[in-house]
């Protein structure tokens, strides 16, 4: 169930299924152990509404070669159009298979966010020693905008949380002219 | 009073109760700020309800948004607002302040202020959190000016977060560590002792948030 258009040679982004209730560690952005039944709870709330109504809208990235589930995009704010959106790597994931993930896919991910579902803002929570997704999210054209010291804590001490940024373009009005006949101002459209 | 989490000189935070519904549906249908919402809109008390129902569902919970109600003897107990940490974050240990307080003839008065004080204080001494944040509303001036006086520093902007009269406008952010905090609360008690009537006024609105019916900012 490929979204070809977020995916890349590597990766593959898709939705998610009960099949994936037993990889709740690689997907879900805690660092508490889910086992199986509680993993496929948490999916089917995950997945409640269709057509594109679900929010947060968490999307799968798995390994194209085997289908193993590596990680996964949480999107917010969508349907405000204000969407902000993370990305959990699973603890798992060799380290240059995860910079993998994000080089490819934030790009992808960002640029989708912004010019197909033409959000006002995008925006990306990245922990400030996080450098491959800083680079990613740059190179999609993002650029800094909050800094909040020491919201991330590692081992041995604690690394500020950066949100990145990128503006969506800005809409036009067409003149009234322009509009087709039947929605300028002061008419009334009929139903038929 | 019973079922205090923590009290101050004129106010005390307690866990919100289903009785609270009829009072903040009423506080927020007849609010009269427009500046400090995004927009005004008619809640029902069944809404509360079901939310304040929701605040115990998890352990532990997302977020904990607690009454604040008057500690005045001529009116002990009244509820004049919400405080709320939102977003809280268990591992990394960190949250978001909000703060609301109804109606709008109760602003300018220091509760809000009072009201903050408490809910940092139970964040960083009870909870344990380690760092912060806030977000306000950018024509919302009043609460970004006391949120600094409160030893919060300025951490950014997010733009293009709602369109209002026309333009975009953008949310900006603040965030706040234990040691500066302690120093804010040292300051802010010791206005109070020199001048007890101190007032801030800022600190009583809502400011932004996915609300846009008055949830504390």
């Amino acid at each position: 169930m490929e979204a070809p258009y977020l995916s890349t040679p590597r990766f593959v982004v898709r939705p998610s299924g009960t099949d994936d209730a037993g990889a709740a560690a690689a997907w879900l952005p805690l660092p508490f152990p889910i086992g199986r039944e509680r993993g496929e709870a948490t999916l089917r709330e995950a997945n409640a509404a269709p057509w594109g109504h679900q929010d947060p809208l968490d999307l799968l990235v798995c390994r194209r070669r085997d289908g193993v589930v590596l990680g996964a995009f949480r999107l917010t704010g969508v349907a405000g159009r204000t969407g902000t959106c993370r990305l959990t790597v699973g603890p798992a994931v060799a380290p240059d298979e995860g910079d993998a993930i994000r080089g490819d896919l934030i790009p992808v991910i960002i640029g989708w966010m912004r010019d197909e579902l033409d959000l006002m803002t995008v925006g990306l929570w990245l922990p400030s020693d996080d450098d491959r997704s800083i680079a990613a999210a740059e190179s999609a054209g993002m650029t800094s905008a909050v800094r909040l010291r020491e919201h991330v804590a590692r081992p041995g001490g604690r690394v500020d949380l950066l949100r990145y940024e990128i503006l969506g373009r800005p809409w036009t009005v067409p003149a009234a002219d322009d509009r087709p006949t039947g929605e300028s101002r002061g008419e009334v459209r009929g139903d038929g | 009073m019973g079922n205090v989490i923590v009290s101050g000189d004129r106010l005390c935070l307690r866990p919100l109760d289903r009785e609270d519904a009829t009072a903040l549906a009423t506080h927020v249908t007849t609010e009269t700020d427009t500046v400090m919402v995004r927009g005004r809109v008619p809640v029902s008390p069944l809404a509360f309800e079901r939310w304040i129902v929701s605040l115990d569902a998890t352990s532990p919970p997302p977020g904990i948004s607690v009454a604040v109600c008057l500690l005045d003897e001529a009116e002990p107990g009244r509820l004049i607002g919400v405080a709320t940490l939102r977003n809280i974050d268990w591992v990394n240990r960190t949250a978001e302040t909000g703060i609301g307080i109804y109606p709008a003839t109760r602003r300018g008065q220091g509760y809000g202020a009072e009201a903050k004080h408490l809910l940092l204080s139970y964040a960083f001494d009870r909870l344990h959190l380690h760092a912060i944040h806030a977000t306000v509303w950018e024509p919302n001036t009043r609460s970004a000016r006391a949120i600094l006086r409160q030893g919060y520093r300025p951490a950014g902007r997010t733009r293009w977060t709602d369109p209002r009269d026309g333009t975009y406008r953008d949310t900006l952010f603040f965030d706040l560590l234990r040691p500066e905090w302690e120093a804010a609360h040292r300051e802010w008690r010791a206005r109070r002792s020199a001048a007890p009537t101190v007032t801030d006024a800022g600190m009583t609105a809502p400011a932004s948030g996915p609300s846009r019916t008055g949830e504390p900012a």
